[in-house]
């Protein structure tokens, strides 16, 4: 007898509740429509300059950072690359050299035969 | 005559020993047509073969004019260019080999392949020939990429691989060789169509060697295959007298050129070329 009136209870507590939920929600659906009663309190305005530290700054830093990564890698690349270029990486390996060949001049052919020599 | 096919080769029998190359060169007989269309082939006249001993080496030489055109290879900087700073380079390398105490059999090999192996080759014999009237040999024994029959535009008549297999089983047979009456130098190509799989047979290399010096060569030159990746240079050492290394400059590196030094032993290295490109 008891439990039933409890849980009768709750269903009526429950309703209720969700009774107030639905008149809330309609309550700042009105207020949306009319306009509400917000105003303003700090009106935005456009900067006269811009803050911070300004782009020259940014461009020399970021020169400088990226020409500081740049020399650090071509300095390691240097460091590992044991290709030989000159005579005288040979000999700091302390190994013999018989004769360095330059590099080919740029072939220019023959001379082209004439037809009345052909002939 | 087309330009695109290959010039033919006119064979002659001769054994080499009392032969110098330079006593029946036809430079300057061909016309410039001739020159120009590589087309020539001049028969050599026939010499007497020479005993050493107990052994003759008999060689067959087949005569192959050196083409000069505008697509000639540009490894053959001795020969198309005679007066260029390149050349005169190689005449160096040649004064300071000779100065090892004038090795026979010289190896050129390099770390890598692509290293400038066959332009030092090449270049080397040509100037070995130049010199003293010297009787100088050239042979192949890169057998994955030979490349002389390329550069000096043949096809060999008898492969030079084939050659040392047959030798091995019949020492006393004779070799055929191209001789190139232009440059005084004798070659022993390659064939392209080489079966790639072969390995470089050691002994087969050390009676070639054996046999080819008794044929009465001041010096053969052996454009051999990289050091690193094989042991080929390894098995051909013994039966030479000194192996150069060349090296590209901008390309070959210190790491390989001790590895391979290492792997040949320092013993036999005469020395090292830098090839510039």
């Amino acid at each position: 007898m008891l439990r039933r009136e409890v849980n009768e209870q709750r269903e009526r507590v429950g309703s209720l509740a969700a009774s107030v939920f639905r008149a809330q929600i309609d309550a700042s659906q009105k207020l949306a429509e009319q306009g509400g009663r917000l105003s303003v309190v700090d009106p935005a305005f456009k900067p006269v300059q811009p803050s911070g530290p300004g782009k020259t700054i940014f461009l020399l830093a970021g020169m400088m950072l990226f020409l500081t990564l740049g020399l650090c890698l071509a300095l390691g690349l240097a460091m590992i690359d044991d290709r030989i270029y000159h005579r005288l990486d040979l000999d700091n390996l302390g190994i013999g050299v018989l004769a360095v060949i330059p590099p080919a001049a740029p072939f220019k052919g023959l001379k082209p035969v004439k037809k009345e020599q052909r002939k | 005559m087309s330009t695109t096919s290959r010039p033919s080769l006119t064979m002659t029998a001769i054994g080499l020993g009392n032969h110098n190359p330079r006593s029946t060169l036809t430079r300057g007989s061909m016309s410039p047509l001739e020159s120009a269309n590589t087309r020539a082939t001049v028969a050599m006249a026939p010499t007497e073969s020479r005993t050493i001993g107990a052994a003759t080496t008999e060689v067959q030489i087949m005569q192959h004019q050196l083409p000069r055109h505008s697509r000639s290879d540009r490894r053959l900087a001795v020969a198309l260019a005679p007066d260029s700073e390149r050349a005169a380079a190689f005449r160096v390398l040649r004064h300071h080999l000779l100065e090892l105490g004038k090795p026979q059999a010289i190896i050129v090999s390099s770390p890598q392949r692509g290293d400038g192996k066959t332009t030092t080759a090449i270049n080397l014999a040509c100037a070995l020939s130049e010199c003293n009237r010297a009787k100088v040999l050239l042979v192949e024994t890169n057998l994955r990429r030979p490349q002389l029959s390329t550069v000096f535009e043949f096809v060999p008549p008898r492969c030079f691989a084939d050659q040392l297999i047959i030798h091995r089983k019949d020492p006393l047979s004779a070799w055929t060789l191209v001789d190139i009456p232009d440059l005084c130098l004798h070659v022993g190509a390659v064939n392209p169509k080489f079966e790639r799989g072969q390995l470089l047979d050691g002994p087969a290399f050390s009676i070639a060697m054996e046999r080819l010096r008794l044929a009465g060569y001041d010096h053969i030159v052996v454009d051999a295959p990289a050091v690193l990746g094989s042991a080929d240079v390894n098995l051909m050492a013994d039966a030479a007298d000194t192996v150069i290394l060349a090296l590209r400059a901008r390309r070959s590196t210190a790491r390989d050129l001790r590895a391979a030094m290492d792997q040949i032993g320092e013993r036999k290295i005469g020395g090292t070329v830098l090839v510039e490109d």
